[in-house]
């Protein structure tokens, strides 16, 4: 590539960031509405072929929202709450543990990140009725939920990574004995910092500010909540949904088949499943629980979840539009930061995954080149937890999700567009992974493959 | 609660921390002589690293909307299908580029003939890359026709199928001109693992 092609792309990149720094000031769908300013900047102005919009993400958000709302319209929401609530009664705190580990165990079992728009809202209604600033809790979930994708064995990034390492004697049982327990101390430093970042709920300016305009309710005490009659009901249909998607997304032999582009059959993918199963549960919840389907639209779920989505739209059509023109460029540079400064690759990884807002790409470009390195495979794979850094720009659809259902404000997409509420969560639980994953690796699998022998004197 | 600043610190000890991890794990061992076992075990790691990246590629050539991960409909024009040979190529490059490197970095055996060995793995690895990237400039024209792209296809297949089947001769060659290596390359993990993965 020639100077001028460089210059390209650094422009192309800095009027993303602008498009995003305009859209997370504007809030709710400005994001979405500037994404797509910002695209059609790209695509006039550069001349760069448009990327795809977020189509299964989006309609994954339709469905789980669709599910979340009738629960909700049923008193479902307002039944989770109280129910949580009692078990945290006495460590209301706990929320900010509990709930990013249960967020890492949903992207396990199903291998994408996407089965955790269902649980956002009732992470942040639970928080709000305990009067936990939400931020604390939906941050760290987020986080946790993406850092799962590394330890999921039906994760494309995981399918992407063991053809790596096998040829080192490294298979998925290996990977996960690293990843997991790595995963589980990221999470509880993640965890235990975010428990105390923030000011209390109370002494929240933008939450007084937002209460004392009438823009928020206050939190009702859970024992004033007066359940509607089939609000047990929506939850144990809602709940049986998410179910059913961990077991389809962790037993792939008892999907359904579809036509393989090879021929023959394979299981279907989890993305249409989700899809099926939660728009499943709506029509269920409105069957079974006589919620009113006109009512379902006038939720607060349904809101932010429509907003969510049009915020997903814009800003990652945007996004894929120059990463997709420019994912050579992006790996070429990195790649060559790596190769110039080895003992950059956690890094390297990290920016990857950040500029290509994709885990499998940063695997596929960035683990080779480490492990020609002389980096071993251990911990290469240690440091490929850094793939959690696609979360570094607020492009992400779990990051826009979460900020929107956040009617208190403090969880935000942030002002200058890195300072958003997932950055400090992120840049602990990555770097606590990796440290603790070269760890395990150096005190149970040192050199994995057998010492090579000693050749024959000639 | 702590301020923002003791955070930052505290995520800049650790990434720190990462950076000299990284710099103690990375081992560029490039010009300089190792033990036979060593470097057959970082040549064999690297050639089977990206054996295993080529095919993965030729998949997505062969397969493009499961790569893509869509339905997308240009994919099936002929200008659609060269678009994503190309990226193929590309991407096949790239990791010939990351095996030339790995090469590179394993050194050179302590056998008799130790650099002669390095030199032809070492030439065999830039003529791989080389022969990638004629394939990749004979895609600068668009297919005018379907027949034209699957000749493309079958061409950017064929030079993928070619660099794979001389690397394996290239480790043959080795092997027979220095009989040291022949009970190194047995002996080995990635080398064995090569092995079973190219039977």
């Amino acid at each position: 590539m020639s100077t001028m092609d460089w210059v390209l792309v650094a422009v192309q990149g800095l009027v993303v960031i602008a498009f995003i720094a305009l859209g997370v000031r504007s809030g709710g769908i400005g994001l979405g509405l500037w994404g797509g300013v910002g695209t059609l900047v790209l695509v006039f102005l550069f001349g760069l072929d448009p990327g795809e919009p977020p189509i299964s993400a989006i309609l994954i958000i339709i469905a789980v929202i669709s599910a979340a709302a009738a629960m909700q319209a049923a008193g479902g929401i307002d039944y989770m709450v109280k129910i949580a609530s009692n078990a945290l009664r006495a460590r209301p705190k706990a929320l900010n543990f509990v709930a990013p580990y249960i967020s890492y165990v949903l992207t396990i079992l199903t291998g994408t990140s996407n089965t955790f728009f269902s649980i956002i809202p009732v992470i942040n209604e639970v928080a709000y009725a305990n009067k936990i600033r939400p931020e604390r809790a939906l941050a760290s979930s987020t986080v946790a939920n993406a850092l799962g994708i590394t330890s999921s064995p039906v994760a494309a990034a995981m399918a992407t990574m063991l053809p790596l390492v096998e040829i080192y004697n490294y298979d998925l049982v290996d990977v996960m004995l690293i990843t997991i327990p790595a995963s589980i101390v990221g999470i509880f430093a993640m965890s235990l910092v975010m428990s105390r970042y923030g000011k209390e709920l109370d002494d929240d300016p933008e939450y007084q500010r937002r209460l004392a305009a009438g823009e928020i309710k206050p939190p009702a005490p859970a024992a004033d909540v007066v359940l509607l009659p089939h609000a047990k009901r929506s939850v144990a249909i809602f709940l049986a949904g998410v179910l059913a998607i961990c077991v389809f997304g962790f037993f792939e032999g008892i999907r359904p088949t579809v036509a393989a582009e090879g021929g023959g059959v394979e299981p279907m993918s989890v993305t249409p499943l989700i899809q099926m199963i939660m728009l499943t549960a709506a029509a269920l919840i409105v069957l079974l629980c006589h919620v009113k389907a006109g009512d379902i639209p006038g939720t607060q779920i349904f809101k932010s979840g429509m907003v969510a989505m049009i915020a997903l739209f814009g800003i990652a059509w945007m996004a894929d539009t120059f990463i997709a023109n420019n994912e050579d460029a992006i790996v070429q540079a990195l790649g060559s930061m790596a190769e110039s400064w080895p003992f950059m690759i956690a890094v390297a990884i990290f920016l990857v995954a950040a500029l290509t807002t994709s885990q499998s790409a940063a695997t596929r470009t960035m683990v080779p080149l480490g492990l020609a390195l002389g980096i071993g495979a251990g911990y290469m794979i240690a440091m490929w937890t850094a793939v959690v850094g696609v979360l570094l720009l607020p492009a992400n659809g779990t990051q826009i999700a979460a900020a929107e259902a956040d009617e208190t404000g403090t969880t935000t997409l942030g002002k200058r567009v890195i300072d958003h509420s997932f950055q400090l969560p992120l840049q602990i639980c990555w770097v606590v992974t990796a440290l603790v994953g070269i760890v395990i690796v150096w005190l149970f699998f040192g050199d994995q493959t057998p010492a090579p022998p000693v050749p024959a004197a000639p | 609660m702590r301020g923002p600043l003791v955070w930052i610190a505290v995520v800049a000890v650790g990434i720190v921390a990462l950076i000299g991890i990284g710099a103690v794990l990375s081992d560029d061992e490039s010009g300089e002589t190792v033990s036979a076992g060593e470097w057959a075990e970082s040549v064999c790691g690297a050639v089977g690293v990206w054996r295993g990246e080529l095919e993965a590629t030729v998949e997505d050539i062969r397969t493009p909307n499961a790569a893509a991960g869509s339905e997308e409909p240009q994919s099936e024009t002929p200008q659609g299908r060269t678009g994503f040979i190309r990226v193929g190529l590309e991407r096949a490059v790239l990791a010939t580029e990351t095996m030339v490197e790995g090469v590179d970095n394993a050194g050179t055996p302590d056998v008799t003939d130790g650099q002669q060995v390095a030199d032809a793995v070492a030439s065999w690895a830039d003529s791989a890359r080389d022969d990638l990237e004629d394939a990749q400039d004979s895609l600068d024209e668009e297919a005018e026709s379907l027949e034209e792209a699957v000749e493309q296809v079958t061409e950017a297949l064929g030079a993928i199928g070619a660099v794979l089947a001389s690397g394996t001769q290239t480790l043959a060659e080795v092997a027979r001109t220095e009989p040291a290596l022949v009970a190194v390359f047995r002996d080995t993990s990635t080398c064995q693992q090569l092995q079973e993965e190219t039977d």
